[in-house]
């Protein structure tokens, strides 16, 4: 694909290029026939890269990420908050875990920057068992849904203590293409202002469900809610 | 009493001829625009870190710059074609002062119906460097295959504003030829007051004008606005140099 669509960029080099060429050496200045064979040529080089990038919009959609409304961003936590799991995509989820404890319970951070949300429903039953459930992280840039593409680290679990951990860096670099803003008069498309950004991210939401009567210690940087009936 | 009585429509279409062969540099000079736009369309790249942990790198090209370039190029040509070099040029024919306006104004619909039509074709070229570049891609906008309707109406919409730039650049250039007094005020109108921001009697006309078009969401009638300001333009500009001299 890429080559591919490096050819239109060639032609119209190569057109820039025979332009400044024939104003430079004015002795060899194009005729009428030429002007208009040039500009045939280019005609036909924009139908043919309207063609194909149209084939390229469909052939990519599956790849591009998709635009989603901004509710989503708060609709896995407002269901977190009220303890209803089952409402959440099972694709929201990253992984399920438990994990043996005794009377206690310590939550630590080393992440400093975006630390995951961390919510606790506390059981009817003193089993000894953690249940945890961690969620996906989330980013939305300009409303499109990159957090396949956040990278995370789930929390790590050492005698009866979680140690919530900073994520490798996440670097994206994005390419976006906006019609001209005149020719959207009358299609009803919406478009962002040009060089404006907006982004929401949260790092991965770690949900346990723990023995009723656990005692839960958490560090300065840690914030946790808990769900109550 | 002459043999032969040429008919108005037998030189509008000779006129015609020889200005789509003596006026190439209309198509040349809207290529090259053309080329400028896109180039200035593509990347313009941006960088911003979200988080410690989180940097975002976002490059958006916009098909923008060549339909405005375009609609620049139009104007220019409108207020081109009046002018004297090109004036005297229709005097290589036997004709009068409507055969010229009419196959002048022709010229310059044919270049506005291209210039439109090319201006959003342009615009696959910036995806196409969009899509040869190696990352995450959004296209914010239908293409031909996604939704005909939309690319059509696009082309549609941008053959109309390049006529109705190209119609207010002849009538601008017809009253320059009629007299130069009227470059000034040209001035003010255009630039001036906009730049002052000044309202004229509480109107500000320019933005009214903006509005009277720009606002509209009927495509229907949209054109009939387009149709009838470029036939009032053409008027106009028939009128006010109907009085010039034949040949300076």
């Amino acid at each position: 694909m890429t080559s591919f669509g490096l050819i239109p960029i060639f032609a119209v080099v190569l057109i820039i290029w025979y332009f400044l060429r024939t104003t430079k050496h004015a002795k060899r200045k194009m005729n009428t026939k030429w002007i208009y064979v040039f500009f045939a040529t280019y005609v036909f080089i924009l139908v043919i890269a309207t063609v194909v990038v149209g084939i390229l919009d469909k052939k990519t959609a599956a790849e591009t990420p998709k635009q989603i409304p901004v509710d989503s961003f708060y609709s896995v936590d407002i269901a977190l908050q009220a303890g209803d799991l089952s409402s959440i995509d099972s694709s929201q989820i990253i992984d399920k875990r438990t994990h043996r404890i005794g009377d206690m319970l310590t939550i630590t951070s080393k992440a400093f920057d975006l630390v995951p949300n961390v919510y606790i429903e506390r059981k009817d039953v003193n089993d000894g068992l953690i249940e945890e459930t961690i969620f996906k992280p989330f980013l939305a840039i300009n409303n499109y849904d990159f957090s396949e593409q956040m990278n995370y680290t789930k929390p790590k679990w050492e005698n009866g203590k979680m140690t919530l951990v900073t994520p490798s860096f996440t670097e994206i670099t994005y390419t976006s293409y906006q019609e001209a803003f005149l020719l959207d008069q009358f299609t009803g498309a919406t478009r962002r202002n040009f060089g404006s950004h907006s982004s929401d991210t949260r790092q991965i939401t770690v949900y346990l469900r723990v023995p009723k009567d656990l005692i839960v210690k958490t560090d300065d940087h840690v914030s946790v809610d808990y769900v109550t009936d | 009493m002459y043999l032969t009585v040429p008919r108005l429509t037998d030189i509008v279409k000779k006129q015609f001829r020889y200005k789509m062969n003596a006026y190439t540099g209309i198509f040349s000079s809207l290529l090259i625009m053309q080329l400028i736009g896109i180039f200035f369309g593509v990347n313009s790249y941006s960088s911003y870190e979200a988080s410690e942990s989180l940097r975002i790198t976002d490059a958006t090209s916009t098909g923008d710059t060549p339909v405005v370039l375009t609609l620049v190029w139009a104007f220019i040509t409108g207020i081109l074609v009046t002018t004297l070099a090109y004036r005297n040029d229709a005097f290589s024919f036997v004709s009068n002062r409507l055969s010229h306006h009419l196959s002048s104004f022709l010229l310059v619909l044919l270049a506005s119906v291209v210039g439109g039509i090319t201006a959003v074709l342009a615009g696959s070229i910036g995806k196409f460097i969009v899509y040869a570049q190696n990352s995450t891609i959004t296209i914010e906008s239908p293409g031909l295959l996604d939704s005909p309707f939309s690319f059509f109406i696009g082309i549609a919409t941008s053959i109309l504003y390049t006529i109705l730039f190209a119609g207010l650049g002849y009538t601008i250039g017809s009253f320059v030829q009629r007299s130069k007094l009227v470059i000034p005020l040209i001035v003010i109108v255009l630039i001036a007051l906009p730049a002052l921001n000044l309202s004229v009697g509480g109107v500000f006309f320019i933005e009214k004008t903006i509005a009277f078009f720009g606002t509209e969401t009927s495509f229907l009638i949209f054109l009939m606005k387009v149709v009838i300001t470029v036939v009032v333009l053409f008027a106009l500009s028939v009128a006010v140099t109907n009085k010039t001299e034949v040949r300076k």
